[in-house]
């Protein structure tokens, strides 16, 4: 290790030219003769430089931000903003007159509403609307077997008053690649480590609206999502989508639940709630008693023996603040020793005494194995007794008003947390309800059983239909129609046609019956969110690797020049290829793949990827596009050309 | 600011003023390239990628300018442009800057090649740890003795923040090791 690391020392002192001529000489012969020195003197070069460049980049980024947010503030002028800090009651007229005389610049503003731009408006993913009463506990199904679990009383206005009556729930699911890419809504994830595409196990997005108003959720309370998900994986995150930032906020775990195991899901009351026998006790009420009270000064007692010692205001906030305090010996609990006062202690130690405002002193020498303790109160001499009372009528006002404003936000506290408890007895009421229907429901069809019968059944159907189609078009069958001229031409075309549309009903059945089958199948992932939005539970993914093309794509002799999308089907997530990044285009050659691009309104698409030889690694390719020609004018007309690519 | 003094606060590692002044080009180059057909979003690229190339520039000692900062800048920016045109096969109505100071459009394309490749090891070095990226940044970056470092993140000694320089250095050597493989089996 440490030879590993003189090496390291000898190749930065060769590339940062710190080495004498002589060694210099002998570094460079030694890399003639040592090809693996070469190669890590060349790749620790790189290293410096790369880390330069980082830096630079680093940099040159955060003046792009300073940029933008300057840019942001409606003030754009240096000298105007002096006016604005000096004579404030000008602003707003200021700011008018800088309109008015000044024609807004063009500049390269963040436009904040902006973020979530769907690539055809017309095929955005649409919202479910559903009305329900605020006052009630509420479950909303989805066709998906998504569920959201809303607790009573969950509303508050934009004020933060309750909100009683009819609730609007818009619910959306993207519940594929497809619907994320049509929403438009960014799937990038940046860290410091870079960029990632999000590769998401469920994503939703929903609202609360009363007469057109947008609500918000009550403090505390919260909404259960039982989502319908494509694994049970846990490597997946909760994220909710930043619609000001452009970006998204993680929000910790979410959790994937079997099909057999929904009924069990219920959550579990906080934790920190103790309960004894007077009843709940909570220990934030508890933290009120601690704040220590000042002690009201006493005079020394004539007569009486006192000390006076050093201590740590720290330790005995009541103390601090007095000047001169002294400590006289409680002789009821113990008398004093005469001599004590003659040995000269090495260490003394200070503690709260069993009595109310009393210390336990103890006073020891270790060299002659000599201890003595105490009970002591705090007392002043005459003299100084008139100013240890006017030190104590403000720490009493110190002390009423932190205990009011403890008490205050000790009961804020408690509100919050009783608040959150009724949000989890809510969602757990909803669950409960939730579960008895399940079990009743699974009682009496067996849901899963009877989605497979279901699916099975059209597959037979589709058999028999199969055989009595082929029995009608065997190839004999139309040859002797046609030599007994039975057949037409226009027959033979209509028959055809019917056979070609019976077969493609045959598919869309089944199709169908999968799907059935599949959403009593689906595993569930479900998280409670505290806030209406975007929110997703994905995880940071890589471009898939594999094959590497310099790419180009078009149709016919039109050049594509435009974003590009890239899903691998074995994989949720939508990876974007802009212009940019053309030449250095990666897909997994082993994966099911398909890409696309929508532009002028047109979709063109390739799924080809078996053609392509693996030769072409790191070779130039021309990706030749199949243009769709319907319209794209509806969601579900997209959604299903998409599919069926 | 004047251009000197811009110089000479690049030189010295005290680069956010500089940038920001630097910055104050951008709408009007946003302007003309958006006139020019191309994209918002790649006007940005551009421009990072211009002031990356203006302060490599800069930090090169043998480099004297002989025309003013900003029209330096916007050189770079129009061959820029000019690639990024041809790239995207777009007529623009750009001509090539020319002229002994300037950056060639032949310089421009190996810089844009050398980004691309080691785009990937830009991304992957960040695996080394917070810690060594700010050690390395410290030491390579701002230019910091090995004292300062010790001070400014804690380090018992001088020795140990070198050694623990090394092992990064060792540690991230090894990755760009394994990336400069992969990319030479690109080329290849």
């Amino acid at each position: 290790m440490r030879g590993e690391l003189e090496r390291t020392a000898r190749i930065e002192s060769y590339l940062l030219g710190e080495l004498s001529s002589a060694d210099r000489q002998q570094f460079e012969q030694e890399m003639q003769q040592d090809a693996a020195l070469a190669g890590d003197v060349e790749a620790q070069k790189i290293l410096m430089e790369r880390i330069r460049m980082i830096s630079f980049r680093k940099n040159i980024q955060a003046a792009h931000k300073r940029f933008h947010h300057q840019k942001g503030i409606s003030f754009r002028n240096s000298r105007f903003n002096g006016i604005l800090i000096g004579v404030a009651g000008l602003v707003l007229i200021g700011l008018i007159t800088y309109q008015l005389v000044r024609k807004p610049r063009v500049t390269a503003r963040v436009e904040l509403c902006h973020y979530i731009q769907p690539p055809i408006p017309a095929a955005d993913v649409p919202f479910r609307s559903d009305t329900i009463d605020a006052g009630t506990v509420n479950i909303l199904r989805y066709e998906t077997g998504s569920m959201l679990l809303i607790p009573d009383s969950a509303f508050v206005d934009s004020k933060g008053n309750p909100v009683e009556g009819n609730v609007e729930i818009k619910f959306r699911e993207f519940t594929d690649v497809f619907d994320i890419y049509l929403s438009g809504i960014p799937m990038e994830y940046t860290t410091d480590s870079g960029s990632y595409f999000f590769e998401s196990a469920s994503m939703c997005e929903v609202y609360a609206t009363q007469k057109g108003k947008e609500l918000k959720l009550k403090p505390g309370k919260e909404i259960e999502i039982v989502q319908a998900s494509y694994t049970t994986r846990e490597d997946f995150d909760l994220y909710r989508f930043d619609k000001k930032q452009g970006s998204w906020i993680g929000k910790g775990k979410d959790r994937p639940v079997e099909p057999g195991d929904l009924q069990k899901l219920k959550r579990v009351a906080l934790t920190d709630r103790e309960e004894d026998a007077a009843g709940y006790s909570y220990p934030e009420l508890e933290q009120i008693s601690r704040i220590s009270q000042p002690f009201i000064p006493k005079k020394a007692r004539p007569g009486k023996v006192n000390f006076s010692i050093a201590f740590e205001e720290n330790e005995f906030p009541e103390l601090a603040g007095f000047e001169n305090v002294l400590f006289e010996i409680d002789e009821s609990v113990k008398p004093f020793q005469e001599g004590d006062d003659a040995i000269l202690w090495e260490n003394v130690r200070i503690a709260a005494g069993k009595k109310s405002g009393s210390y336990r002193v103890t006073f020891t020498k270790l060299t002659q194995n000599l201890m003595a303790e105490y009970t002591a109160f705090p007392v002043f001499e005459e003299d100084d007794w008139e100013k240890a009372l006017k030190t104590y009528n403000q720490k009493l006002d110190d002390y009423n008003r932190s205990y009011k404003d403890k008490v205050d936000q000790q009961q804020e506290l408690i509100d919050l947390r009783l608040a959150k408890q009724e949000g989890i007895d809510s969602v757990n009421r909803a669950i409960e309800t939730r579960n008895r229907k399940i079990s009743k429901q699974r009682g009496a069809d067996s849901s899963h059983e009877a989605g497979m019968a279901m699916y099975q059944q059209v597959c037979e159907l589709n058999a028999k239909r199969l055989a009595i189609l082929r029995s009608l078009y065997t190839p004999s069958r139309v040859v002797q129609r046609l030599i007994a001229d039975q057949y037409s031409e226009n027959n033979l075309l209509a028959l055809h046609e019917f056979i070609e549309t019976e077969f493609d009903n045959m598919l869309k059945r089944e199709k169908e019956a999968f799907k059935t089958m599949d959403a009593y199948n689906k595993v569930m992932r479900t998280y409670s969110i505290d806030g209406f939005g975007i929110w997703n539970t994905d995880t940071p993914s890589n471009l898939p690797s594999g094959m590497t093309l310099s790419a180009s794509f078009s149709a016919g002799e039109v050049s594509l020049s435009c974003n590009i999308n890239l899903i691998d089907k074995n994989r949720r997530a939508v990876y974007q290829y802009p212009v940019k990044n053309h030449h250095h285009f990666r897909y997994n050659p082993l994966s099911d793949n398909l890409l696309w691009t929508v532009t002028q309104g047109k979709l063109y698409y390739f799924n080809s990827f078996n053609d392509i030889p693996p030769e072409q690694n790191n070779r130039e390719f021309t990706f030749e596009m199949s243009k769709v020609d319907k319209p794209l004018t509806s969601y579900k007309e997209v959604k299903a050309l998409l599919e069926d690519l | 600011m004047s251009d000197d003094q811009m110089i000479d606060r690049i030189r010295k590692g005290d680069q956010d003023q500089a940038l920001d002044a630097l910055y104050k080009n951008y709408p009007a180059f946003l302007n003309s390239f958006v006139k020019s057909g191309g994209k918002r979003n790649d006007a940005e690229d551009i421009f990072q990628d211009a002031l990356l190339i203006f302060i490599e520039k800069i930090l090169n000692r043998n480099f004297t300018l002989t025309c003013s900062i900003n029209s330096y800048l916007f050189s770079i920016c129009r061959n820029l442009s000019l690639v990024y045109f041809r790239d995207h096969q777009k007529k623009a109505g750009i001509k090539p800057e020319t002229g002994d100071d300037q950056v060639s459009l032949e310089s421009i394309e190996k810089f844009i090649e050398r980004e691309r490749q080691f785009s990937a090891l830009d991304r992957i070095l960040v695996r080394v740890g917070k810690k060594c990226m700010e050690i390395l940044n410290l030491f390579y970056f701002s230019g910091l003795n090995m004292n300062a470092i010790a001070i400014k993140l804690g380090f018992s000694s001088e020795v140990s923040a070198k050694t623990q320089k090394y092992k990064c250095i060792e540690k991230a050597r090894k990755l760009t090791e394994s990336v400069m493989a992969e990319l030479k089996t690109e080329w290849s």
